[in-house]
């Protein structure tokens, strides 16, 4: 996992300790999957850096790489329900008023389908 | 003779906002030495090695508290929580003591009672030399089912497949209940882990399962299941843990802590896996819908998969 160290020490990105530990176990987790775990999440890294040379962009490009690397479908949801601004999905859709029958049934739509 | 000293009957909770099934767990033993990786029992304050307790005279006064006290006609109790049901000659010669005193107590404060034996043992044939033929009493035989290939990773001391389905088979000449649990659900192998290689896992664990139940619907009588209840797995923090040090393939990527503190896969992936089972079984017997359950489940995704909710003494209601 030294590799995790040396990404977390760069100068060039910055990222908070509760973004730390979720990558440090996305590792754990697909390195149980994947071998080569640590080669994609260094690639990612590199590639995150390619945008722009302030840390606190680049940690948030990365860290959302990660997420997307480890919930493909959660991230692939979640951003089709940013327009309703809706950012979890386990939530009781009947509970809420404040949607339409059209939107509703779009946005059952997105929770219930892979 | 091993002596308990907490209660034997406990109401079961589910968790935070989980649908509530109400039954009560019958703790007539602790613990199991089947060792399936998943198991909730080893990281609980249970023995190490199996007990079985013979202090019946407690059990008594707790069931005659609890029928004195509720107004509640049916009873639906579940004897595989806290061990395997049938898993060992001793257990099984227990749980007919158990059963012989309930249909006793059930008769003097004129209840119903059900009784859910689980399984994941071969050990049918013992069962056989009792005869559950009680008043008052209906025992429901229920066996956990997995395809083999996850029985073969995950469960490696318990029966075959083929062995749970003759069970299955047999049990029907004991009673004329039978219970499909379909718990948990696990996605195995998983393909790769992006979204297409998730995807795809996803859909081969929904064709493995169907035919487990395609086996089922050929050596059990529709008539006579009782229920099928669908849940896929849950862990606790402590479990996904340790599971993760330990490098297990339970600890799949896409699981998201819920609201009642356990790691459940996506959404999406649950409700996906729950429809098509449900088509599946919809297709091959449509009136065996209303005995579709989702265990540990919340409302949300009840409604997901187009189920009513009930309980386990709704669908023992219009039992004969
Ligand atoms: S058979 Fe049931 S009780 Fe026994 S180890 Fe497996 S899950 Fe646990």
């Amino acid at each position: 996992m030294n590799f995790l160290s040396t990404i977390f020490n760069s100068d060039k990105i910055h990222l908070t300790h509760s973004q730390k530990n979720f990558i440090k176990e996305t590792y754990e987790i697909l390195s149980i999957f994947r071998k080569d775990i640590n080669k994609i999440i260094k690639e990612k890294f590199k590639s995150a850096m390619l945008y722009s040379n302030n840390k606190f962009k680049n940690g948030k490009i990365f860290f959302e790489e990660i997420y997307k690397l480890r919930y493909p479908i959660t991230y692939k949801k979640l951003t089709q329900l940013r327009k309703f601004k809706i950012f979890s999905l386990e939530i009781d859709i009947n509970q809420t008023n404040i949607y339409s029958e059209k939107e509703i049934s779009e946005i059952k739509n997105i929770l219930t389908t892979l | 003779m091993s002596i308990r000293k907490t209660e034997f009957i406990s109401k079961y909770y589910y968790g935070k906002e989980v649908v509530d099934l109400d039954e009560f767990i019958v703790s007539l033993a602790d613990s199991c030495n089947l060792n399936c990786e998943y198991c909730y029992l080893k990281f609980s304050k249970t023995p190490k090695k199996p007990v079985v307790y013979e202090n019946i005279e407690e059990f008594i006064k707790e069931i005659d508290e609890l029928f004195k006290n509720s107004e509640e006609k049916i009873f639906y109790f579940h004897f595989g929580e806290t061990t395997d049901s049938l898993l060992s000659k001793k257990h099984i010669q227990l749980l007919y003591k158990f059963c012989e005193v309930i249909s006793e107590r059930s008769k003097v404060y004129s209840k119903s009672c059900f009784i859910e034996v689980r399984t994941k043992t071969f050990n049918i044939s013992q069962l056989t030399k009792y005869n559950f033929n009680f008043d008052n009493l209906k025992l429901i035989y229920t066996t956990s089912l997995s395809p083999q290939n996850i029985i073969d990773a995950f469960e490696k001391k318990t029966s075959t497949l083929e062995e749970r389905i003759s069970s299955l088979k047999q049990a029907q000449s004991i009673t004329k209940l039978i219970g499909i649990r379909l718990e948990p659900i696990i996605i195995y192998p998983l393909v790769n882990i992006d979204y297409e290689g998730i995807k795809k896992s996803v859909l081969n664990t929904i064709k493995e399962y169907n035919e487990v139940l395609k086996k089922v619907f050929d050596v059990v009588d529709p008539k006579n299941l009782h229920s099928i209840s669908l849940s896929t797995l849950r862990l606790t923090k402590k479990q996904f843990k340790v599971l993760k040090e330990k490098k297990s393939k339970l600890c799949f990527p896409e699981m998201t802590l819920c609201i009642d503190g356990k790691f459940r896969y996506s959404r999406p992936i649950r409700t996906t896996i729950y429809k098509e089972l449900i088509n599946f079984i919809k297709y091959h017997h449509t009136n065996l819908l209303e005995k579709i359950i989702l265990s540990f489940e919340f409302k949300y995704i009840w409604q997901d998969c187009g189920l009513q909710i009930k309980t386990l003494p709704n669908l023992s209601i219009n039992v004969e």
